[in-house]
């Protein structure tokens, strides 16, 4: 673990006498700033607007921790290597500068310009570069996990091998960046704009795609699993692949659409059950079987306080799907989710599955009834249950779903 | 659009053209006129239907509900819901730059130095009779906001503020990450 220090949001009103000190200071380079700097760690850098442009200042290395730039204009200053970590530095302009190898966890850089910087290889942990604008920047190899980057312009960026895991890029236009082999894994991409963006090889994992646009994006070898389509505020419903994201996100919004899929055709399985730590192994295990055998699996988390109506979710979701497995071991919710589906859906099979050391809940048997639920599986363990997947949940599901279109034919 | 009165001078740049000229409205004397819309934003707030006519109630005529009120009902929520006084503060003083005031942010940092020593009732006796700080401080809640929809929506966003992480955050200032394999950590 690493401890970031974020920069500080509170600073004196400014004092122009300070800012021209500690500039004539800077002026005489990075070497002799650093030594200053050793000698009065309790200074308050303040170089609220001051320029460095043009100065033809060496500042490779320089210690800039804690400063205030806010307003500064640093243009293809020669920053590599900087430690420019916990910085504020609102509105700052970087257009072209070179920030390669620099330090800049924790900097509050909002607002900022870095259109043409190079920043290959920077440590960007927990940077604030919300609103900043990032054309054609060089960002390949940073590390931006936990960043912020929304509503951020780096179109054309190449932000090639970089780590953005957990980065908010929520609102950023992207288009046409390079993001080959990135580590995206649980990265906020609402709203954010992948238009022609490059993701060959790169890791989507449990990331957040509501809303972001992914035309002719390049998906090539892409890691796109556990993608969450639904805004923060509704409940995560989760499926693979951007692709498939936006297109459940639409039908599950569009009652037109709706009505005219063949659910027949379908390979969505629906998949009900606890996502509790010890529960989510079991769901990621079936889930990675029905992806072998050529299903896409759908998931509906319940964790969060709903905004949409569940019974219409949960119902919406039901009609997409071939069949539903359903693990009613430790079930809390799931008995709600099979009685907004079961006595509703008679053309979807409900597969049950619970652990053998387990009973099933009360007023399960009600809806066993039902012709469509299907007999309980109980399975021993993790293990036993991958081994009986195909035969014993997902072969009985098929022959139901064979056999109601047999009597639908018939 | 103003909140508190013109008093307040919430925000006088772009004040709407006053109505009708009426009479001011008494100060209000109940130091516990917050209790109640606490106690009905808490339920609401645990899943009870909202009550669209205790919502419609005027502040100033129905609740005797005034600025410092709003003040105190935010210090209970902050205990409650043990939300940093420095997020909320934060939240109060950002205010469109010139039109601003500081005004209720002003009232509740006296509301939380006076809590150390003094109850509820003390503390409204000492701010609204002027005794601490300035009585033009405490000022009724004008229209359109003199209802007590306005104070519930209100409350949900001082609620919100205990969401917030990180950059958003002026109470935090550091952040513990996972490293990443293959990258340098700074005990490298």
């Amino acid at each position: 673990m690493t401890k970031i220090n974020l920069a500080t949001k509170s600073h004196p009103p400014l004092d122009t006498s300070r800012v021209e000190r500690l500039l004539s200071i800077l002026e005489r380079g990075g070497e002799y700033w650093n030594a200053w700097r050793a000698e009065n760690p309790g200074e308050y850098i303040d170089l609220r607007g001051v320029s460095l442009f043009g100065r033809d200042l060496s500042l490779d290395g320089v210690n800039l921790a804690d400063a205030n730039l806010s307003d500064a204009n640093l243009a293809r200053v020669r920053l590599q290597r900087a430690n420019l970590s916990a910085v504020y530095a609102v509105r700052a302009k970087f257009p072209g500068a070179h920030l390669e190898n620099a330090n800049l966890q924790g900097a509050f850089l909002h607002d900022c310009d870095f259109n043409l910087a190079h920043l290959g290889g920077a440590d960007l942990r927990l940077a604030d570069l919300s609103g900043s604008n990032l054309l054609l920047v060089a960002c390949s190899g940073t590390n931006l996990r936990r960043a912020s980057l929304s509503s951020a312009d780096a179109r054309d960026g190449s932000f090639a091998g970089s780590i953005l895991a957990e980065a908010d890029l929520s609102d950023a236009l992207l288009m046409d960046a390079d993001f080959t082999d990135a580590n995206m894994t649980a990265s906020n991409l609402t709203g954010a704009s992948l238009v022609r963006a490059k993701l060959q090889g790169t890791t989507l994992d449990g990331s957040r795609v509501f809303g972001t646009s992914v035309w002719k994006t390049d998906l090539q070898d892409t890691r796109q699993e556990n993608l969450v389509i639904t805004p923060e505020d509704e409940v995560d419903i989760i499926v693979d692949k951007l692709q498939v994201a936006q297109f459940f996100y639409l039908i599950l919004n569009n009652e037109e659409i709706r009505a005219t899929l063949d659910t027949i055709t379908s390979r969505a399985v629906l998949l009900l059950g606890r996502f509790t730590a010890e529960r989510k192994q079991i769901l990621d295990e079936v889930r990675s079987g029905l992806r072998r055998l050529g299903y896409i699996p759908l998931l509906f988390d319940f964790k969060k306080p709903r905004a949409r109506n569940l019974t219409e979710t949960v119902s919406t979701l039901a009609h997409l799907a071939r069949f539903v497995i359903a693990d009613i071991t430790s079930p809390r919710s799931v008995p709600q989710e099979l009685q907004a589906i079961v006595p509703h859906h008679p053309s979807l099979p409900v597969q049950p599955i619970i652990h053998s050391s387990e009973s099933e809940w009360g007023m399960f048997a009600d809806l066993r009834a039902y012709p469509w639920v299907l007999p309980l599986h109980r399975y021993e363990s993790l293990e036993a249950l991958v081994a009986s997947l195909e035969e014993k949940v997902i072969g009985p599901a098929e022959a139901k779903v064979n056999e109601i279109l047999r009597h639908r034919a018939g | 659009m103003r909140i508190f009165d013109r008093l307040s001078g919430w925000l006088s740049s772009s004040r709407a053209p006053d109505p009708e000229p009426q009479p001011p409205p008494e100060p209000s004397s109940d130091p516990e006129a917050h209790r109640p819309i606490l106690e009905y934003v808490k339920r609401v707030w645990a899943g009870e239907d909202p009550d669209p006519v205790f919502e419609k109630k005027s502040l100033t005529h129905d609740v005797e509900f005034d600025s410092l009120h709003l003040a105190e009902l935010i210090f209970a929520l902050s205990e409650d819901l043990e939300i940093p006084m420095e997020r909320i503060l934060q939240f109060l003083r950002t205010g469109i730059p010139g039109g601003g005031d500081q005004k209720l942010a002003t009232l509740l940092e006296r509301i939380v130095m006076l809590s150390k020593e003094f109850n509820s009732s003390d503390r409204f006796v000492l701010l609204s009779s002027g005794v601490v700080g300035d009585r033009a401080e405490v000022a009724p809640i004008v229209p359109p906001f003199d209802n007590v929809a306005f104070v519930v929506k209100f409350c949900g966003a001082i609620k919100s503020l205990k969401n917030q992480q990180g950059h958003d955050a002026p109470d935090i200032t550091h952040v513990t990450i996972t490293d990443d394999p293959g990258w340098p950590s700074d005990e490298d």
